[in-house]
C-alpha cells in the first residue's frame, strides 16, 4: 500500500494517509499527489478533501504542515482531518463529560460538591450547601440547598425530581429562587429547564421530550 | 493514653463552656482523670464557670511560650481530689500567639497524663476553632433547638467530618425548653437529629439552676433535683460506654392548662 491514497466516496474526496508510513515521506507523496491532479482554473469550484489518518493521531504541528500543503492551492481545501484513534486525554475528558455521577452522602452547610457530567443525587443536600455540575441533575434525595446544573453555560441542562424544598435552582447563568409563592407550583416528577425566553420553567416529566425538542427548534 | 475531645458549636452562646464544665465534673466524680483546656484565648470563662479564677497563676500561653512547664500551669479543682484539672486560657494575649504545633504538643502531653482532655473551643470556625479541632480525637457538637444554631452546627459537623477524626462527632442538644417543645413552638429533637445525622449524646433542658450555678462557680451535676444535672450525668455515663436510654420527654408529660397559666414548675 502506498503512503497516500486518493479515493472518491459518497462524502466526496478522501485522502488516506497510511498510518504505517513515515510522516515526512507521506507529506512529500501528498504534495506529489496534488501536483499530479489536473487542478482547474481559479473559476472552478473549490474541491474539498477529507483526510483520514487511520490509527495515527497527528500532532498539532503535523496538522499545521498538512494544512500548509493545501493552502498553497486555492482550488482545494481540507474539509476535515479524521483519525480512527483519540488521545487518552481527549477520551478521559469525553468519559467525564458523559459520566453519570452517583452521589449518596450528606452535603452540609458551607460545602460545595462539584461534578462533571450528569449527577444522580441520592443524598441529602442541607440548607446552605451546593451541588454543581456542567450537565443535568437528577434528584431522588432530599434537597434544601442550591442546585446548579449546566455550570457555567450549558443551557440545555435540566434539573429533575422534587425541586420544591430547594433554596435555589440554577441552570447555566439563570437563577430561580424558590420562595413560598412559587414552591406550591413545584412537585415531584417535574423538571426545570431554560425556556426560549432564557428563564427557568418547570414542567411535568412526561413533557420532557416535547419541551426539549421544541426549545431546540427555537434556538437552532 | 487518654482521648481528647473538643466541645464546639460554631455559634456562640449555646453552652459550650457550661457543657465542658459539667461533663468534665461528672467524669471526674466517676473517678476519671480529666483535664479541661480552655482555648478561647482572650475571652476565657471556663475558669469562672468552675469558680477557679482566683487560682490561676499561669495559662496556656505561658506554657506554649515555654515560660513555665505544663504541670505548673495546671489548676487543680479541690472539689474533685486529684481528678479534675484546668489549663486556663490567657486573658491578655492575642489569640494568634498559639499555633497548632504548640497546642498539639500540649494536648499530646496531657493525653498521656489524663483519661479525658476536654477542650473548650471558641465560637466561630476561624483560627482558634481550627487549632482546637485539629488536635482532638473526637468532638461534641453543642446546639440549641433553634434554626440559627442548628445551621451553624451543620456547618461545623461538615468541617469535622472532612477532618476524619478517629471518633465521629456526637451531638448534645442544649437549652431545650420543655414548655416550647410541648407547645410545638420549638424545633423538635427528632428533626434536629435527623437533620444533622450524627449520634445524639444527650439532651439538656434549659434550667435556671444551670445559670445560677454557673454564676456561683458551681456545676449542677450533684443536684438531684436538677433535670439538667441528671442529663449531664447520663451524658458522661454514655461517654464511658454505658448504654443509657435517652430521656427525651415526649408529649406525655404535657403540663395542664392551669399549670401553664399559673406558672411553670421551677
Amino acid at each position: 500500500m502506498s503512503n497516500v491514497t486518493l479515493k472518491g466516496s459518497k462524502e466526496g474526496f478522501v485522502v488516506i494517509i497510511n498510518d504505517e508510513s513515515d510522516f515526512q515521506q507521506a507529506l512529500k507523496d501528498l504534495k506529489e499527489l496534488i501536483l499530479k491532479q489536473n487542478i482547474g482554473s481559479a473559476d472552478d469550484d473549490v474541491i474539498q478533501f477529507t483526510i483520514k489518518t487511520g490509527n495515527r493521531l497527528l500532532t498539532d504541528a503535523q496538522i499545521k504542515e498538512v494544512k500548509k500543503t493545501f493552502t498553497e492551492y486555492p482550488q482545494i481545501e481540507i474539509k476535515d482531518i479524521i483519525s480512527e484513534v483519540d488521545s487518552r486525554l481527549e477520551v478521559s475528558k469525553l468519559l467525564k463529560a458523559n459520566k453519570m455521577n452517583i452521589e449518596t452522602g450528606i452535603v452540609r452547610s458551607g460545602q460545595r460538591l462539584e461534578f462533571e457530567g450528569d449527577v444522580l443525587f441520592l443524598g441529602v443536600l442541607h440548607e446552605g450547601a451546593q451541588i454543581s455540575t456542567n450537565g443535568s441533575i437528577y434528584i431522588l434525595g432530599k434537597v434544601n440547598g442550591i442546585v446548579q446544573a449546566g455550570f457555567p453555560d450549558n443551557t440545555s441542562a435540566a434539573i429533575f425530581g422534587n425541586l420544591r424544598h430547594a433554596a435555589q435552582l440554577r441552570i447555566a447563568d439563570v437563577i430561580e429562587i424558590v420562595t413560598d409563592d412559587n414552591a406550591d407550583e413545584l412537585h415531584n416528577h417535574q423538571f426545570a429547564y431554560i425556556d426560549d425566553m432564557h428563564s427557568i420553567s418547570v414542567n411535568d416529566l412526561q413533557d420532557y421530550k416535547e419541551v426539549m425538542s421544541n426549545s431546540r427548534k427555537g434556538t437552532v | 493514653m487518654g482521648i481528647s475531645i473538643v466541645v464546639t458549636s460554631g455559634k456562640g452562646g449555646v453552652g459550650k463552656t457550661t457543657t465542658t464544665a459539667n461533663i468534665s465534673s461528672v467524669l471526674a466524680s466517676l473517678g476519671k482523670k480529666v483535664c479541661m483546656v480552655d482555648l478561647d484565648i482572650g475571652l476565657r470563662n471556663l475558669d469562672a464557670v468552675l469558680g477557679l479564677t482566683n487560682r490561676i497563676v499561669y495559662d496556656i500561653v505561658d506554657v506554649a511560650q515555654n515560660r513555665v512547664v505544663l504541670s505548673q500551669a495546671l489548676v487543680r479543682d479541690p472539689r474533685f481530689e486529684d481528678n479534675l484539672y484546668l489549663l486556663a486560657a490567657s486573658q491578655f494575649a492575642d489569640k494568634y500567639v498559639l499555633d497548632q504545633d504548640s497546642v498539639r504538643r500540649i494536648i499530646t502531653y496531657l493525653k498521656q497524663r489524663f483519661d479525658f482532655v476536654m477542650i473548650d473551643c471558641p465560637a466561630g470556625i476561624e483560627y482558634g476553632f481550627q487549632n482546637a479541632v485539629t488536635v482532638a480525637d473526637g468532638a461534641i457538637v453543642v446546639t440549641n433547638p433553634e434554626l440559627a444554631s442548628v445551621s451553624d452546627a451543620d456547618r461545623v459537623v461538615g468541617i469535622l467530618e472532612s477532618m476524619k477524626m478517629p471518633i465521629t462527632p456526637h451531638l448534645i442538644i442544649n437549652r431545650v425548653r420543655k414548655n416550647m417543645i410541648n407547645e410545638g413552638t420549638s424545633m423538635r429533637i427528632d428533626d434536629i437529629v435527623n437533620h444533622l445525622r450524627i449520634p445524639l449524646l444527650g439532651v439538656v433542658v434549659d434550667e435556671d439552676d444551670v445559670i445560677a450555678a454557673s454564676n456561683a462557680g458551681r456545676t449542677v451535676i450533684s443536684d438531684n433535683n436538677s433535670d439538667a444535672g441528671h442529663s449531664y450525668r447520663n451524658i458522661a455515663h454514655r461517654m464511658l460506654g454505658e448504654n443509657i436510654p435517652l430521656d427525651i420527654f415526649n408529649g406525655d408529660k404535657k403540663t395542664g392548662f392551669f399549670s401553664r397559666v399559673f406558672g411553670r414548675k421551677k
